[in-house]
């Protein structure tokens, strides 16, 4: 029997085929992936990359903030040639926004938590104690509510996968960048093999 | 009205649908339209799985009827041709909705 039709349904189709480029997994990935690929270098010899910690480290966390433009970027070249231009409708456009807003306050709730920390010795020492599950539950709440506003149900398996890796990690007491790494190993195969689907759908 | 075996008591405003919007390929084309700010053809032909032919033949005609309107449109220097809907589509789309709705609401099975 045909279904129903659903105006909603048909925006949230238009709006997830302009998604499924894998484009914003990749580059979430890569940026986590940079941000905290140099722990490895340096855990496998301190004493030769300490020397370029800064080049390894610091240089890629410095320039994370260049992954939206090229994420814009990449959109123009694999996806809008490919689909065309599309506006989506104030309600999505909303959305979008919540999203970015909600990662600006995430930034100033850990910017006031630090703060607290730096005077609390009690809460330094909880936030040091429970590190990786405090993580793991932001994670999951970030992937969850990016799931949820834009309907790309992908970030909910991130979501939970964020949240196992770092609570493993806090009981196997694994070092905390490793669970970050595992994280962006993933994402960046999804988004890969979502990129190759894509380009194969469209070429 | 055209059947004569048809009159307005048997059947009921089934005369009165917008056969602008009943066809099948144009109504496709409006329920995307209702859903989004605008599109260009290609994204249009896309979402909609009609030629470019099909899909240009059906968009003048509802361009002509006012319900939606084309124009070209520069985006960071690069030249689209985007559809949106106009009000007056807006308005007759949900008449068409409320229409349809009302009709087959009250349709029991035989």
């Amino acid at each position: 029997m045909t279904a129903p039709i659903s105006l909603k349904e048909i925006e949230r189709k238009a709006f997830l085929s302009y998604h499924q480029d894998g484009l914003a997994d990749i580059c979430l990935s890569l940026a986590l992936l940079t941000s905290f690929i140099g722990f490895i270098f340096f855990e496998l010899n301190p004493v030769l990359f300490t020397e370029v910690l800064w080049i390894i480290m610091i240089a890629p966390i410095s320039i994370v903030w260049l992954w939206p433009i090229i994420y814009v970027g990449m959109k123009k070249s694999f996806t809008v040639s490919r689909l065309g231009y599309v506006e989506f409708s104030p309600k999505r456009t909303r959305k979008t926004k919540a999203i970015f807003a909600m990662f600006l306050i995430v930034n100033i709730i850990a910017f006031i938590a630090g703060s607290i920390a730096l005077v609390s010795r009690e809460f330094t020492a909880f936030l040091f104690a429970h590190f990786l599950i405090i993580l793991g539950f932001i994670g999951w709440l970030l992937f969850s509510l990016v799931a949820y506003l834009s309907n790309v149900q992908r970030f909910y398996v991130y979501g939970i996968l964020t949240a196992v890796l770092f609570i493993l990690s806090f009981y196997l007491n694994i070092a905390f960048y490793k669970p970050i790494l595992a994280m962006g190993a993933v994402i960046l195969v999804t988004g890969i093999a979502l990129l190759i689907r894509f380009l194969r759908k469209y070429p | 009205m055209s059947n004569p075996n048809l009159n307005d008591t048997d059947l009921p405003k089934v005369h009165d649908f917008d056969r602008l919007i009943h066809e099948p390929a144009r109504l496709t084309i409006l329920l995307h339209l209702f859903v989004l700010k605008s599109a260009d053809y290609v994204f249009l032909t896309r979402q909609t799985g009609l030629t470019w032919g099909n899909l240009s033949a059906h968009l003048t005609k509802l361009e002509e009827a006012g319900y939606i309107k084309i124009e070209k449109k520069f985006v960071e220097r690069k030249p689209y041709t985007l559809v949106h809907l106009t009000v007056k589509g807006r308005t007759a789309f949900r008449a068409y909705q409320r229409r349809m709705k009302h009709m087959f609401d009250g349709l029991d099975d035989f």
